[in-house]
């Protein structure tokens, strides 16, 4: 034990010596998570800035209902209105990478009064998350100005019904007050929605960090961890390995020293990566440290035994580096660290459950977004262990020391 | 000239020997590009449907069935999969267990707040509640907003309700016997009409280059990404190469060959350039062919790989010339690599970066490579992209200028 301890050691200080190893091991995780976790996020909570999307705002009605539209969208807490002339809001739009354009149509009023359809225009530049913002935006304040202007047709109708208007004007008046009637009534809704998230006592961080800090976390560490192989296969071609062989240590024993020092490297720099993500970006990773220690144990087992197997695949140094690449990337990538896994079809989503990764990120999200403990990170834990299982028994059946 | 070129083929040949290597340049992007396919397909909208939901109804009015109604409608089939059950604790515990994106609960007496048969001796308002799931935030706010919606149409109705009978009584229409049937009767018409249709609707379209080209491609978008990408990483293993030649000794046995040192660095450096040159052309064209990704001007995306790859060989170069030692070419070069790419948006689109990031990423290859392939997607032609082949053309030069200087003071 003691000797396995020791070449553990040995091989995490030799990593540390190269000052250059930080970079990937916390400096590139770091970059990574900030710039995904913004985007991720969308725009930041008000703080004195604005940083609400533009939207370019075209009135070619300018009526009060168009401008109880444009007020509407003010308040908005996505979209920053801003009003233009056609002309130029099309060049702004076509120019200044702006997200979209509103179009309030003339007409627009009259044909509300008349109880008829009308169509917004809205124009937009991109098809990105800025573009379903604006459109989300356009549509719930489209949404607020229709409620009351059908609250209020339902009045005229019905008065329409046992007595008609003497003419349009009388129409127009009775509509009038039916409007501001129902903007009042609107005030205090008969029915109200309340919206609860299960586990409401854990305090969340900002919306798209959860995803970053874990999924980079597990992309990360992957690197490390099935750098294994690049270990193995470096001292395999070296002929250390074999050089080592001839000291009074046990083969077994020098395998377990160099897989436990990977190891120990990946449960450190998940300690690392858990503390930025806590402190720096607001990630709730302490609900219950000893799930979190279980799951980053059991995941970084697994990936370990995954580096092993591909140690014993890989012949030359190339090859191990390039598939260690290779299998990081598309791991992580598949299993629902770059993107959340529920904006997938569902056949994705059980196709990727043969993956050690969608596990590991199953197991992480569980602890920071649903406080998971012990009992319930279990089936997670059980799961990254037969991973490890299986790709331990393959690695060493395969493993060659020369 | 003969000496260069024998170099670069050489170098060329050894790279596509090595199965490690080809699983880099090669394998990785379309594996990358066809996961992104498989999650988000073609259009880039997310893959959201068929979100599992729990209703529990403890209404026994018109309402809470209507609100089944909409859950259950065909307009929403292909988003919602909605379950009516009777247990609202199994509900709930359903939610917690993760098996479904959300539970909404309908109270009892909701039909009878929303159009009351007598008045309310308690007007506060009825509450539908949500029970959502945290892990699952995209679905449960599908299934708020959903709801949201209804509500505000209901609302639109009741309101419709009594501000129809307020007015007729003080229109004198009506008296106010008449008032609660009548009430209840606009009510419930009201409501219904509400739900039935919205009288603002949206009609949102592309703006002109990306609707003239049947609107934005994702693949068109991932597939030059993942190969820029993994680009610089063949660049940065280029460039490493003539350190690892130096250090094993190789490039001075080569040197007692009837070639000078700066033939066989130019033969290394065009090795490179065309390696990179035949890992683009290899993934492009196979995603053309098996993404089926409409490119446009062929001489436009030929010119564009050809003056990306240069700017990229650049970076290779550039690292070669000042690293110390081949370890420290590989972990500038991969770390360099992995930087460009996240912050000129190979890992997520540009447009979503913040706006200084977009223009400090014109340092790399891949912020200019990417928006060349945009144009060409969106069918632009060499009149919209030659400013960025200019830029990548003028990067390369630059870059290789600094690295010959530095290779000089090293081989001289």
């Amino acid at each position: 034990m003691k000797k396995i301890l020791h070449l553990a050691w040995t091989d995490i200080r030799i990593e540390f010596s190269e000052r250059s190893t930080l970079i990937f091991f916390l400096v590139l995780p770091v970059v990574f998570t900030a710039i995904l976790g913004n985007a991720l996020s969308g725009p930041p909570p008000a703080d004195g800035t604005d940083n609400r999307l533009v939207l370019l705002l075209v009135d070619e009605d300018g009526t009060e209902l168009a401008s109880e539209l444009t007020a509407v969208l003010h308040n908005s807490e996505l979209v920053r209105p801003v009003s233009r002339e056609r002309a130029e809001a099309e060049r702004l739009l076509a120019e200044e990478n702006l997200p979209g354009l509103l179009v309030i149509p003339a007409g627009f009023e009259a044909s509300l009064l008349a109880g008829e359809e009308v169509a917004l225009g809205l124009k937009t530049a991109v098809s990105d998350n800025r573009a379903l913002a604006v459109e989300q935006a356009v549509t719930a304040a489209a949404r607020q100005v229709s409620s009351s202007v059908l609250a209020a047709l339902a009045s005229v109708e019905a008065a329409e019904q046992i007595r008609p208007f003497a003419d349009e004007a009388a129409r127009q008046a009775y509509f009038s007050v039916s409007l501001t009637m129902a903007r009042e009534q609107l005030q205090t809704p008969p029915v109200v929605m309340t919206a609860n998230r299960a586990v409401a006592a854990v305090p969340q961080g900002p919306g798209g960090f959860e995803q970053a800090s874990a999924g980079q976390l597990v992309t990360w560490v992957l690197i490390t961890l099935i750098g294994t192989s690049a270990v193995l296969v470096n001292e395999r071609v070296g002929g250390t390995l074999r050089r080592l062989l001839i000291t009074p240590t046990h083969k077994a024993t020098l395998m377990a020293g160099k897989i436990a020092g990977r190891f120990g490297l990946g449960l450190l720099q998940m300690a690392l990566l858990i503390g930025v993500g806590a402190f720096l970006f607001g990630v709730n990773w302490g609900r219950s440290p000893a799930a979190l220690i279980l799951v980053a144990i059991a995941f970084g087992l697994a990936a370990t035994a995954f580096g092993l197997l591909l140690g014993a695949l890989a012949r030359t140094r190339s090859q191990a580096s390039g598939l260690t690449t290779l299998f990081a990337m598309v791991l992580a990538a598949l299993g629902g660290a770059w993107w959340p896994l529920e904006i997938t079809p569902a056949s994705y989503q059980t196709a990727v459950q043969i993956l050690p990764t969608t596990w590991a990120m199953k197991g992480f999200t569980g602890v920071i977004v649903r406080g998971h403990g012990v009992v319930e990170v279990l089936p997670v834990v059980a799961v990254l262990l037969l991973f490890t299982f299986i790709f331990f028994t393959l690695g060493l059946w395969r493993f060659r020391y020369e | 000239m003969k000496q260069i070129v024998t170099i670069a083929w050489k170098d060329l040949i050894v790279v596509f020997r090595d199965p490690g290597a080809l699983a880099l340049m090669l394998l990785a992007p379309f594996i990358l590009t066809l996961a992104m396919s498989a999650a988000f397909g073609r259009e880039g909208n997310p893959g959201i449907s068929d979100i599992p939901i729990l209703i529990v109804n403890h209404d026994e009015g018109q309402f809470g069935d209507l609100l089944i109604e909409v859950m259950t409608s065909e307009q929403l089939a292909a988003l919602v999969s909605p379950s009516v059950v009777d247990d609202e604790i199994a509900a709930r515990a359903a939610v917690d267990r993760d098996e479904v994106a959300a539970a909404i609960i309908i109270p009892a007496g909701l039909s009878d707040r929303i159009v009351p048969r007598q008045a309310l001796a308690d007007p506060a308002p009825s509450e539908i509640a949500l029970y959502l799931n945290p892990s699952r935030p995209i679905s449960s706010g599908v299934v708020q907003a959903i709801v949201s919606e209804f509500l505000q149409m209901v609302n639109a109705g009741a309101a419709g309700g009594q501000v129809a009978v307020a007015q007729l009584i003080r229109n004198q229409l009506i008296t106010m016997q008449e008032a609660p049937t009548i009430a209840q009767e606009i009510g419930e018409a009201a409501g219904r009409r509400a739900t039935e249709g919205r009288l603002i609707t949206l009609s949102r379209q592309l703006d002109t280059a990306e609707s003239e080209n049947g609107g934005f491609d994702l693949l068109g978008y991932m597939a030059p990404s993942m190969a820029i990408l993994f680009l610089m990483f063949t660049v940065v293993e280029g460039g490493r190469s003539i350190l690892i030649e130096r250090d094993n000794g190789t490039l001075s046995r080569m040197l007692t060959a009837p070639v000078n040192a700066a033939q066989v660095l130019v033969g290394k450096l065009f090795g490179t350039y065309l390696t990179g040159l035949a890992q683009m052309l290899i993934l492009i064209v196979g995603s053309a062919l098996i993404f089926n990704i409409h490119w446009g001007s062929t001489l436009g995306v030929l010119l564009t790989i050809l003056s990306v790859v240069a700017a990229a060989a650049g970076w290779g170069a550039l690292i070669a010339a000042f690293a110390r030692s081949s370890g420290q070419a590989n972990t500038v070069g991969s770390a360099l690599a992995l930087v460009f790419a996240i912050g000129a948006g190979n890992f997520i689109a540009r447009s979503e970066l913040p706006d200084w990031l977009q223009t400090v990423s014109f340092i790399s290859p891949n912020a200019w490579g990417l928006e060349a392939f945009t144009i060409l997607t969106a069918g632009g032609g060499l009149t919209e992209l030659w400013p960025y082949l200019a830029g990548m053309w003028a990067m390369a030069a630059v870059l290789f200028g600094l690295a010959a200087v530095a290779f000089r003071r090293q081989y001289r």
